[in-house]
């Protein structure tokens, strides 16, 4: 089961990206990139407002910004989510 | 499986002590994209131990990473790989707007971001082929090699179980 919707699930995708014009799938990946980002905002933002502590703050950012972060080197960018949650728990 | 990942004495330390901590950089954009990386054998982190110990100090961890039909997403499947390579297609029309360069792993972390449907894997299962690496004697004109080798990509903490350091 798990190869077929595997190849399901491309074939699905391949099928949405097929029957977009360029500039259309430009917007769509440009926008899947931005709400991504946006995702990740809102949630260490609930969390900044539910929790006073900074470390178990820090840890509930890592928990619900989602299953593609755990936690992420800080030391070399400040466009990861998790280093724009360091940077505000330090600054809080 | 066990998988063996070699790296800085610190963040492998980390990665023992703390269970949500994986360490990903944000340089692995060439292979598979955003994840932890770990070798199937121990012998083939040893030569990133290497390299990282002309940095400082290194070490190998490895961990215990569940992998199952429906976590991973297998790209060294020939059926799977071939369909992946038809999305990428598509993709590398916005070159140069959405990503920058054409490696592979910041295309295959914009897949994952655009769909939903992806985010089930947890792991990105690859294989490459390393044409310098020296082997054994006894498989030298045979169809045997050494020279190609498994490696996984752990995109978020869920498969880790059991870690260990081990040199």
């Amino acid at each position: 089961m798990g190869k077929q919707e595997t190849l399901d699930i491309l074939d699905k995708i391949y099928d949405q990206m097929s029957s977009m014009a360029e500039d259309e799938l430009l917007n769509y990946l440009m926008e899947g990139s931005e709400s991504y980002k946006r995702i990740i905002e809102s949630q260490i933002l609930t969390v900044k407002v539910e929790s006073s502590c900074i470390e178990s703050t820090l840890n509930k950012a890592i928990e619900t910004a989602g299953s593609y972060i755990s936690v992420k080197e800080t030391n070399d960018s400040v466009s990861s989510p998790i280093s724009r949650n360091d940077q505000w728990a330090k600054a809080a | 499986m066990v998988g063996y990942h070699a790296n800085d004495e610190v963040r492998c330390n980390k990665f023992l002590q703390e269970q949500k901590y994986l360490i990903i950089s944000e340089k692995d954009t060439e292979y598979l994209g955003t994840g932890m990386y770990f070798w199937e054998h121990k012998c083939d982190a040893q030569w990133w131990l290497q390299k990282k110990k002309e940095q400082g100090k290194a070490c190998i961890v490895k961990a215990d990473i569940r992998i199952t039909d429906d976590n991973t997403l297998d790209l060294t499947d020939s059926d799977i790989a071939e369909k992946m390579g038809k999305l990428i297609k598509i993709i590398e029309k916005s070159e140069g707007k959405i990503f920058c360069s054409t490696k592979s792993g910041e295309k295959l972390d914009c897949i994952f971001r655009t769909y939903s449907e992806m985010s089930k894997y947890e792991i990105i299962k690859g294989r490459r082929y390393y044409e310098t690496k020296p082997e054994s004697s006894f498989l030298w004109g045979t169809q045997l090699t050494t020279k190609v080798n498994d490696f996984y990509c752990v995109k978020c903490i869920a498969p880790i179980g059991e870690r260990e350091k081990v040199a």
